[in-house]
């Protein structure tokens, strides 16, 4: 006979997260298993460090563990996962002084683009990008996100996170000219 | 909102598919380090029960005693009025204790008209 958590990566996440609630640790498992990707992938783009970013991710299941007992809503489970997202990595930040050096832009060498290594030119470029610029551009265009939900997620002030994302989005702009370029290209092409 | 908007080609670039097969060694550990923490709770709670368990037989008839002193010390009355009904009526400022807090009413009131909102206690 089957195992009920057999059935749970069948299951829609809602259901699996009240289970969790209940201290299902399989049900837990699972969760891990379906954000895993997403929420590693969040805290690369913000760190730039494959080994320290899945580092924080477990610190963020730990913590979610810790707490899922506290989530009300269990449909709310992915922000609520985002913010503990944030708040691991704002924490890191402030334990290593790094929130100090915010609006000092590091000097970066354009990269050479190929279309190979498009993702790892973003990657370098948001490396330049002081943390705090970082997780504001990263939550808007990875995540989606308003400038409104950002300034309370992170909990900086609206019109930091405006100036933030403006300045973040125009130094990729300068250090991404060549993907633009190549894509102006393809288009004109196709 | 025109303010929102964003660029168009960072976009694209952001939405560029990452290849991240689960990590089974990922899931792993972390469930790893939620049973160790899940040790480690219990080993603290067990621990704390057991403190206070000690403490209690070991120093449950001095704190007793000790607590006994206090309420005696503290009811203690500080004028003679006898035993009548006016000694029951007075009793609550005829005592150690109702001096004790009157007196920190007034140095409240006292430090509240010196000092302002800035709280004492």
């Amino acid at each position: 006979m089957q195992k009920a958590h057999n059935y749970y990566p069948d299951c829609p996440e809602e259901l699996v997260v009240g289970l969790a609630r209940t201290g299902d640790r399989k049900a837990f498992e699972d969760l891990v298993r379906r954000r895993q990707a997403w929420l590693r992938n969040l805290m690369r783009r913000l760190c730039s460090d494959t080994a320290l970013a899945d580092d924080l991710a477990q610190q963020v299941f730990l913590k979610a563990w810790l707490k899922i007992r506290m989530l009300k809503q269990p449909r709310a489970f992915g922000a609520w996962l985002k913010r503990m997202a944030v708040n691991v990595w704002l924490h890191y930040l402030r334990k290593n002084d790094a929130l100090r050096k915010a609006d000092e832009l590091e000097d970066f060498e354009k990269p050479q683009h190929e279309a190979t290594s498009l993702g790892m030119d973003l990657d370098g470029a948001l490396a330049t990008l002081p943390p705090s610029v970082r997780l504001c551009v990263v939550l808007s265009y990875q995540e989606g996100m308003s400038h409104g939900e950002i300034a309370k997620i992170t909990g900086f002030p609206l019109g930091t996170v405006k100036s933030h994302i403006r300045r973040g989005t125009l130094r990729l702009q300068e250090l991404l000219a060549a993907y633009a370029d190549q894509v102006a290209r393809r288009n004109h092409d196709g | 909102m025109m303010a929102e908007q964003r660029d168009p080609i960072l976009q694209g670039l952001f939405a560029e598919p990452v290849s991240e097969p689960v990590d089974e060694a990922f899931v792993g550990e972390v469930m790893n380090q939620t049973r160790n923490r899940m040790y480690w709770i219990l080993v603290s709670i067990s621990s704390i029960v057991v403190l206070i368990v000690l403490s209690a037989w070991l120093f449950s008839v001095p704190a007793l005693k000790f607590v006994i002193l206090i309420t005696e010390s503290l009811a203690t009355p500080i004028f003679n009025v006898g035993d009548g009904w006016m000694a029951w009526i007075l009793l609550p400022v005829n005592s150690v204790a109702g001096l004790l807090v009157i007196s920190a009413k007034v140095v409240r009131m006292a430090w509240k008209r010196v000092f302002g909102l800035r709280t004492l206690f």
